[in-house]
């Protein structure tokens, strides 16, 4: 399959010359070259976000979290969590759609693997931040390493992240070295600190055929090292649940659903973010219906593999229907959550596996549609996950307020929430601003395959 | 004017007086242990104003413990004698000196405001701490008793994995060395 795809591949790419090479490094540069008004009013919006964030956050944390968050003693979780989960589960985006295509030699991957890594590090970043929202005492934080138990899932949780980001950050910056060197040598009327930028991050880049080689084995060796990681992250972070006592969470099947749910995510968000970046920064000829069809293919493939852990996490207990979990299904299925339930049913996992089956369905819009409620439906997935299973302990709950019986997300939450997706989209945003977001020269590379060229370019 | 002047002079003499007049009346408390038979303990607290006993004082009592306190029963009022008496619990654990510090509380007193007296005893049960020294390491154990093989296989993991990310980082500061000239 593989081999048909790349041959596929070669016999579409053409070999071509300087001067096209050239409108291809234009192409890929503008969007770093001319920020239009609508880009900075779209900057402008996003800051705003954050700010309205930051604020709320200030008040969370002088008027105390009683007051401001509706976490209570049996909902001690609440959408912070969910949301760390969501932004952990999108950050394996670069695994997937990075190191997994780079290794098994889809060649389609080339324009993406940037896109990914960057989604990739500002999402494991957002997941930090949303955990940090969520603390009772977040100026304890250092206390996880200075007193933390190693036998803690939490401490391990703590640990796997901050080299997740180190290594995503890494991943994300080393194959954007000869970027810089061409950001240098190609973007004109830029201020004098931003081409020093490049000037440093380019580590005396010249292109030599030994800068290349150490180069290349350097990002070979991430792109293995990543994909431990990326699974292992979104293990713990799915043992963080299975280690605590739910009996919704008391499942050996957590790991694999979540790593698999991730994916399935990953390729959603992927479509979504290559849609709108084609469209936006005219990229049209970099992001072609050709990847469309790719990636929804991938898109039925992840939604039937989290169809099958979906079934073992809610059909198997269903058919016991034991005590413990009885109340929990039972208002997932037909009780207060039934509506919410099935619509994640329906748009997280029924429409992507099937639809995307029609070749036309493939094409860049409906598959953009389906991506999206795709995305959305994966948000309140992780909502599903954390918080009915948290209102469900073993001993019933008796003679508490009625407020401890039910989570609402207040305001300043879902303001905060708000404020990590906007930043997240910032980040993203920034960074195709200051840095060409699909690396030319793994685009010329996939384009030029043995052409000298590739070798001398700066 | 004048006529103001006085009525609010009063008025201000009258607010000082009465309020000197209520710091005037002090009280205090004195806690002691009657011991009734060999399993239980009255804990007794006199109330006294001027060397007085003072009768129908709400007195609350409470064991100092980590977070906070702990109160024990309701209030008591006190007796014609001053007395306010608890039943004090036996099974309370010390705290690491091997006492409970015991305190008496008057809150808002109409006369007499909110005051209140401590003491210390040594009724209690001293807890066995010694599971915190011989416990065997486990998962379920403390930071200092972590499995050997937890701390061995997580170091390694840890420093094979970072050791990669110095490796790689540390070859990318040596791309300048492998420029043409």
């Amino acid at each position: 399959m593989s081999e048909k795809i790349i041959n596929e591949e070669k016999t579409t790419y053409e070999t071509f010359t300087q001067e096209e090479y050239m409108v291809m490094k234009g192409d890929l540069l503008r969007p770093v070259q001319h920020i239009g008004k609508w880009g900075k009013i779209w900057i402008g919006f996003l800051i705003a976000v954050c700010l309205a964030g930051v604020y709320a956050y200030y008040i969370q944390e002088t008027k105390s979290k009683y007051v401001t968050v509706s976490l209570r003693d049996y909902t001690m979780w609440g959408v912070y969590i969910s949301n760390f989960v969501f932004f952990v589960a999108l950050s394996l985006i670069g695994v997937l759609m990075s190191a997994v295509l780079k290794l098994t030699h889809f060649e389609w991957y080339r324009p993406l693997s940037r896109i990914a890594e960057v989604i990739a590090v500002a999402a494991i970043m957002l997941a930090g931040v949303s955990i940090v929202a969520a603390m009772g005492r977040p100026d304890r934080l250092h206390y996880l390493l200075l007193h933390g138990r190693i036998q803690s899932p939490i401490v391990w949780d703590i640990i796997v992240i901050l080299t997740y980001v180190t290594t995503s950050i890494i991943l994300l910056f080393i194959p954007m070295i000869p970027s810089m060197s061409t950001c240098k040598n190609h973007l004109t009327g830029k201020p004098k600190w931003q081409m020093k930028m490049y000037d440093i991050l380019s580590f005396g880049w010249e292109g030599t055929p030994a800068q290349w080689k150490s180069l290349k084995k350097s990002v070979k060796i991430l792109t293995v090292l990543v994909i431990p990681l990326g699974v292992s992250i979104h293990t713990v972070t799915a043992w963080l649940f299975a280690t605590t006592l739910r009996s919704e969470w008391d499942s050996t099947n957590f790991g694999a659903y979540f790593v698999s749910g991730a994916f399935l995510l990953g390729v959603a968000g992927m479509i979504v973010a290559i849609s709108v970046i084609r469209k936006t920064y005219k990229l049209e000829n970099y992001l072609t219906p050709m990847h469309f069809d790719k990636l929804g293919r991938a898109l039925v493939m992840m939604s039937f593999i989290y169809i099958y852990f979906n079934i073992n996490e809610y059909l198997v207990p269903a058919y016991k229907m034991s005590g413990l979990h009885a109340n929990h299904l039972i208002n997932l299925f037909v009780g207060e959550e039934a509506l919410f339930y099935w619509s994640v049913v329906l748009f997280g996992m029924v429409i992507p596996a099937t639809l995307p089956l029609i070749p036309a369905v493939r094409k860049p819009l409906p598959l953009t549609i389906i991506a999206f409620g795709v995305v959305i439906a994966a948000w309140f997935k992780r909502y599903l996950i954390v918080i009915p299973g948290l209102a469900h302990p073993y001993l019933p709950i008796q003679d508490v307020p009625a407020s401890w019986k039910h989570y609402t997300p207040s305001l300043i939450e879902m303001t905060i929430v708000a404020a990590t997706f906007a930043a997240m989209l910032l980040i993203v945003t920034i960074f195709s601003r200051f840095f060409p977001i699909i690396s030319v020269w793994e685009v010329a590379e996939g384009k030029l395959e043995g052409k000298d060229e590739i070798i001398n370019y700066k | 004017m004048k006529k103001y002047k006085f009525i609010i002079g009063l008025l201000l003499a009258l607010s000082f007086g009465l309020k000197s007049n209520a710091q005037e009346k002090t009280a205090n408390m004195r806690i002691s242990f009657e011991k009734v038979d060999s399993a239980n303990t009255l804990c007794k607290v006199l109330v006294t104003s001027e060397d007085k006993p003072l009768a129908e004082v709400a007195v609350k009592l409470y064991i100092e413990r980590l977070f906070g306190l702990l109160p024990i029963k309701d209030e008591v009022t006190s007796d014609e004698n001053g007395f306010a008496s608890f039943e004090f619990p036996n099974n309370i654990p010390l705290n690491e000196n091997g006492l409970l510090n015991v305190i008496a509380k008057v809150e808002d007193d109409d006369n007499y405001g909110s005051f209140e007296a401590n003491a210390e005893t040594t009724i209690g049960v001293k807890p066995d701490l010694s599971f915190l020294t011989k416990r065997e390491r486990s998962i379920s154990a403390g930071r200092d008793r972590a499995p050997i093989y937890f701390i061995i296989a997580s170091i390694a993991l840890i420093s094979g994995i970072w050791g990669t990310l110095i490796y790689v980082v540390l070859r990318v500061f040596k791309l300048k060395k492998l420029k043409a000239n």
